[in-house]
């Protein structure tokens, strides 16, 4: 017999989270219920010989309200989605008894047999709320435990509870509003209005939301923010690199030369490698963003983004997606659910992807290096203003998208404030292990799956022979001196490398698309690049080191390679500054991420907006970089 | 199973007349404690914005306390604290 199964509700900011983190552990894994956009964890919890399955719903004020969770919620609780829960576990703040009672109305109102868990009981007692918990239960007709989630207090008891959760008609159809009221009053015994902990919070809301203070502190905690996420993660990501390198040297020392081993290498071991290096990056961005959200400083932070975002049509929900779209576009578009007004979740969906992702890091190391080799201040200020242009361009679009498609008022900001209080390092390191874990599903896969088919298309057809003259070169290498001859043999396989790569598919496509890109001052060889670049970015600098054959990891070599080498002319250079300024113009603005259109698609409940989304940031990256190699050009 | 039903939007279903002490709570100080009355407006998101005011627990009768005025107001209503636009502020009725 399976686990009976109870669906865990309760308002935002309650503990929901916190509790089924205590109830569940790391245990838990964030389930996707197809056809439906929200996410819902969920887990395993025991006491002694009983266990149940807690599916941990996304916080909602009210069953009545009209947003993605709250009908997620309504059909989860009506068996739409899977079978229909045997029983409802509630989470009601003590803080905040009226408001949390209207949702217990509803649920109960569903004839659920339910427990309610009366979380933060320690600072309902701090605010000098005295809550009687016989009166509530008789007036809620079944068992409420008083808990404190962050601590684990009453946890046992809560245990004890969900053995006979109880369905009752106690609010006989009554209005929740009313019903609550009632109740709360009548279960509320003593409540002190003003405290020491009310006061602190109005200092810290005045100093926080401030126009010129609170935007201070902002700029402050962000940029540390920043920092730990680009300086610190930098250690594990550099680990990882040479973890793969060492795996990938083993393979090639077992298998034998051919496509087996070439395809294991390049493409599985490649493909994994080049996503698993931005997991540190991701983790310590959720780490650290649960951590802030816990402290209540996140809700504040929103209202000072408001005041900039909301004068090009965006709400200040939009700043978390747009700040962890930083580390990667696929989380960031996954936070657009905390924007409630449907149009502005759609045009933040949407831009998005202008903001510099991580995987454009590599992409900007290599152009800037080109552009200002000696010069490393040019070189960083280049670097900062491919990130403002990414996100300045974001906004304007977004401003465009809000004046044409997407018009109409938007709902005015209404937001809950949480209570100031410590972070819980256990919350935030399971919410990472969590995040982390669905990064790699679902991105992981998909990149290696791309990779490997780029891997193939730029492998096959294969050439059945060199043509003559590179056996002639190397006929001729024989005839030379040793120094010489190595010389000229390297530049033989270079050239073979070269030949194999355009009878390749994707040299083909590269052939094919030339006279696309030429206006943009790209040849087949960038060509290559940029479609294979596609499936993600990183990918341009490894199909350049792969077309000008060489070590990928030397970076320096590299470099020198690329400024050496030429177009077919064989003296016109493949990388002059119109070519790179155009390509670092192109990188910042185009879309070129499968992934993300795959999470748009899915967001979105279509490929109509993923479509659109890859149509328009195209057209402006190509603009873009054609004006900017026009420009180049021009002024010489 | 009984659901409600989408439209019950408990409390915001019938706004209340604008009263004569009613005033705006944009006119209100740090510190005043009033009534919340209603949410004046006639575009189509109002009905919506009185659903998500009664969500928070500010609904017709509610009692709320000013914590900080400008951008944004922020009321405490039920042990919660709301932050709310300055325009929504200057949109919403209280008793005094």
């Amino acid at each position: 017999m399976s686990e009976p199964r109870i669906a865990l509700l309760g308002n935002p900011n309650t503990g929901k989270t916190t509790l089924f983190n205590r109830l569940c552990g790391a245990r838990a894994k964030t389930a996707n219920y197809p056809g439906v956009t929200v996410d819902a964890r969920r887990g395993t919890c025991t006491a002694g010989d009983q266990s149940w399955t807690v599916i941990d719903l996304p916080g909602i004020y009210r069953l009545s309200l009209d947003l993605p969770e709250t009908h997620f919620c309504r059909d989860y609780l009506s068996g739409a989605i899977e079978q229909e829960p045997d029983a409802a576990l509630v989470v009601i703040d003590a803080t905040a008894l009226t408001r949390n009672l209207a949702l217990v109305a509803e649920v109960l109102a569903t004839q659920l047999p339910t427990v309610v868990a009366l979380n933060m009981t320690d600072l309902a007692e701090r605010a000098g709320l005295d809550i009687n918990i016989e009166t509530l239960e008789r007036e809620l007709g079944c068992p409420v435990v008083p808990i404190v989630a962050r601590t684990g207090h009453g946890l046992d008891l809560l245990k004890q509870a969900l053995r006979a959760p109880k369905a009752t008609n106690a609010t006989e159809n009554a209005d929740p509003v009313e019903w609550s009221r009632r109740v709360a009053n009548a279960s509320i015994t003593r409540a002190q209005i003003d405290t020491p902990g009310k006061i602190s919070d109005d200092r810290l809301d005045r100093l926080f939301t401030h126009p010129i203070l609170g935007s201070l502190c902002f700029v402050g905690i962000m940029g540390g923010l920043f920092w730990a996420i680009f300086q610190l993660a930098s250690y594990p990501m550099d680990w990882i690199e040479s973890a793969f390198g060492f795996i990938s040297s083993g393979v090639v020392s077992i298998l034998p030369e051919g496509a087996v081993r070439d395809l294991i290498v390049d493409g599985v071991i490649g493909g994994i490698a080049g996503t698993v290096v931005f997991l540190p990056q991701i983790c310590l961005l959720f780490f650290l963003l649960t951590l802030l959200e816990d402290t209540g400083y996140l809700a504040r932070a929103t209202f000072v983004v408001d005041r900039l975002l909301r004068r090009f049509g965006l709400p200040g929900q939009a700043f978390v997606p747009l700040l962890s779209s930083h580390a990667c576009a696929l989380p960031g578009i996954m936070c657009t659910r905390l924007i409630p007004d449907r149009k502005q979740r759609l045009v933040t969906i949407l831009v998005a992807p202008f903001m510099s992702c991580s995987a454009r890091l590599p992409v900007y190391v290599l152009l800037t290096s080109l552009l200002f080799a000696d010069r490393p201040l040019l070189a960083s200020l280049t670097f900062v203003a491919c990130y403002m242009g990414g996100a300045l361009m974001a906004l304007v679009v977004a401003l465009a998208l809000r004046c044409t498609m997407f018009r109409g008022p938007a709902l005015p900001m209404i937001l809950e404030l949480p209570s100031y209080k410590r972070p819980s390092l256990r919350n935030a390191l399971l919410t990472t292990w969590d995040r982390g874990s669905v990064f790699l599903r679902n991105a992981g896969t998909v990149i290696v799956t791309i990779c490997v088919v780029l891997w193939w298309l730029s492998t096959y057809p294969q050439l059945d022979q060199v043509s003559p003259g590179v056996t002639a070169m190397r006929a001729e290498a024989e005839t030379l001196a040793p120094g010489a001859k190595e010389e000229l043999l390297a530049t033989a396989a270079a050239v073979e490398s070269k030949e194999r790569l355009a009878h390749s598919f994707a040299g083909r496509i590269g052939h094919g698309i030339e006279p696309l890109f030429r206006p943009l001052g790209y040849d087949w060889q960038i060509d290559i690049c940029v479609v294979t670049s596609f499936a993600a970015r990183e990918v341009f600098v490894s199909t350049l080191a792969v077309i000008l054959q060489g070590d990928e990891e030397d970076e320096a070599s590299l470099i020198t390679r690329i400024r050496e080498s030429t177009r077919e002319d064989g003296k016109t250079p493949l990388f002059d500054t119109a070519t790179c300024v155009s390509l670092l113009v192109f990188y910042v603005l185009a879309l070129q991420c499968l992934p993300t259109l795959a999470v748009t698609r899915r967001e979105t409940g279509g490929w109509r907006w993923a479509l659109f989304q890859l149509a328009f940031m195209s057209v402006i990256a190509y603009v873009c970089a054609w004006i900017a190699y026009a420009s180049v050009n021009a002024w010489g | 199973m009984k659901l409600p039903a989408m439209p019950n939007l408990g409390g915001a279903s019938t706004p209340t007349p604008p009263h004569s002490s009613d005033r705006l709570l944009s006119d209100l100080a740090v510190g005043s404690v009033a009534m919340y009355s209603s949410c004046q407006g006639e575009s189509a998101a109002s009905g919506v914005e009185e659903s998500y005011l009664a969500a928070l627990g500010l609904y017709p009768g509610s009692e709320l306390r000013v914590c900080k005025v400008g951008e944004p107001w922020i009321v405490e209503v039920d042990h919660t604290r709301v932050a709310l636009s300055a325009p929504l502020a200057r949109r919403m009725r209280v008793g005094v």
